[in-house]
């Protein structure tokens, strides 16, 4: 095949102009610059304006398990490496469960969470390569946690199947994850708390992520409690390269 | 007139977001990204997912001749800097359709009209476009290829023959192809090609002096055509890229 002049996909969505709408009946995209988003119940998005550089609200739906997916892609890590970054913060940490970064699966009409943590128990829910940080209130010890896997085994780099942040959000506190998929499928997962700088929690290095499958950077929350979880997103940023071999 | 700091218009569209929902109707005009779709008839928008890096899928109506133009809603003009354009796209069939990619002066947003038709052993140029120039591909022509064509109101810009000027790569289905198109502020231009039976870069198909007045409006468009009866034609488009210049005159 041949090749163009320039081989980079870059979206960054800072939602300026964020999408105010009771909810989406099926995959329908959010913002201006190419973030899609697909629900589980009725949710609501707002756009927040005592804030400022651009915030986007998400309501979920009052039903235990509803929840709302944000997505970017997809990419393929062996085009030349995937990358994403978001920015964000709940208004509580006891009714909701927050993934972000890299999804094989996505269900574009039920979206399902990667992985779940409930008790001292973590699950990959979704099939596929997986990479990303995940936080989920039914744990014992509520942290943000690093995970990866291919078809639901663990990473053999991963602790405990997870590894834990040591530094649980806070609600109404902005955080900041950075994944990346290397073409190698290695990738590492960062964590900048509050005001903080990006930390690394976990590099992965035993290859867990498919290099030739398709990737969705992914911002999902789902509702952990019979009241709407309120999720309120800065910015969400991902990038990767064309596919020149198609 | 004052200037700003950043006189540099650029769009990027990889058609990461789709617009729609689980298939679009375009029988009138649709907002995909930073480019506007018109259609002459009913067909269908949608996004593909099981490739990489966002697609948009056009599937035209099944009646000969039914068209799909995917441009941006404000032009550029070539005196204000220079304008560029860049898109890779595939086609599902390469026996039922015509395309072009490029740049035309006029875009009829009911009815879209192909600037540059082949049948047979001859280019027609259509008067109704104004200037343009681009890459076209019809699959009426006796001999299937990419051609670098350019006129203004009907009249060829450059070889007076009848093929225009053949890239010797015919479209392949189901394979990418990339054309880029880059005037100066001279109205010269430069029609690149990369196909997808080589493994090349962008290959120079076509150099061209003057030919359009710099002081017109144009339009970055990709139209695909039907060319049969019975059966619907489909684009796949990867990227969609274009840049200018802001016109500081005004």
């Amino acid at each position: 095949m041949g090749q163009g002049t320039n081989g980079r996909i870059e979206v960054y969505e800072h939602f300026m102009s964020p999408t105010a709408d009771s909810y989406l009946d099926v995959a329908q995209r959010i913002g201006t610059q190419g973030v899609m988003a697909v629900n589980i119940g009725a949710p609501v998005f707002a756009g927040v304006v005592d804030e400022p550089g651009g915030i986007q609200s998400i309501t979920t739906d009052t039903t235990d398990n509803d929840n709302v997916a944000l997505y970017i892609g997809p990419f393929v890590a062996g085009d030349g490496g995937v990358w994403m970054e978001a920015r964000l913060k709940t208004d509580a940490i006891t009714d909701n469960a927050v993934f972000v970064g890299f999804t094989e699966i996505l269900d574009a009409s039920t979206p399902v969470m990667p992985a779940e943590f409930a008790t001292e128990s973590f699950v990959y829910s979704s099939t596929g390569s997986i990479i990303g940080l995940q936080f989920d209130k039914d744990a014992t010890t509520p942290d943000w946690r690093a995970c990866a896997t291919n078809d639901q085994s663990y990473s053999i780099d991963c602790d405990s199947l997870a590894t834990a942040a040591l530094n649980p959000p806070v609600a109404d506190k902005f955080d900041v994850i950075r994944v990346e998929v290397d073409p190698d499928g290695n990738g590492e997962v960062w964590l900048g708390e509050d005001a903080g700088a990006l930390k690394s929690v976990k590099r992965f290095t035993t290859n867990p992520i498919q290099t030739t499958v398709v990737l969705f950077a992914t911002v999902m929350i789902e509702n952990r409690a019979d009241a709407a979880a309120v999720m309120e997103v800065d910015y969400f940023n991902a990038g990767g390269y064309i596919d020149w071999t198609q | 007139m004052g200037q700003g700091t950043n006189g540099q218009i650029l769009i990027e569209e990889h058609f990461m977001g789709f617009n729609y929902t689980g298939g679009t109707t375009m029988s009138n005009t649709h907002d995909q990204g930073h480019l506007v779709a018109v259609a002459s008839a009913s067909g269908t928008i949608t996004q593909v997912i099981d490739e990489p890096g966002g697609i948009l899928s056009i599937n035209l109506d099944t009646t000969d001749n039914t068209n799909c133009v995917l441009y941006t809603s404000n032009p550029f003009k070539t005196a204000d800097g220079g304008c560029w354009m860049e898109t890779r796209f595939k086609v599902d069939a390469v026996n039922d359709c015509a395309i072009y990619a490029g740049f035309q002066e006029t875009v009829n947003t009911t009815t879209p009209v192909m600037p540059a038709e082949f049948a047979t052993e001859t280019m027609t140029y259509n008067a109704s476009i104004g200037g343009f120039a681009g890459m076209q591909f019809d699959a009426d022509g006796t001999t299937d290829d990419w051609r670098a064509v350019g006129g203004d109101n009907s009249a060829a810009a450059w070889d007076a023959d009848s093929d225009a000027t053949r890239a010797n790569q015919p479209a392949v289905a189901d394979k990418f192809d990339i054309v880029r198109v880059e005037f100066s502020p001279h109205g010269d231009v430069d029609v690149y090609f990369s196909g997808s039976r080589t493994n090349s870069s962008l290959v120079l198909i076509k150099h061209a002096d003057a030919i359009l007045t710099t002081t017109d409006v144009i339009f970055p468009v990709l139209i695909i055509e039907n060319r049969a009866a019975d059966a619907a034609a489909v684009l796949e488009v990867d990227y969609f890229n274009c840049g200018g210049y802001i016109d500081w005159t005004q």
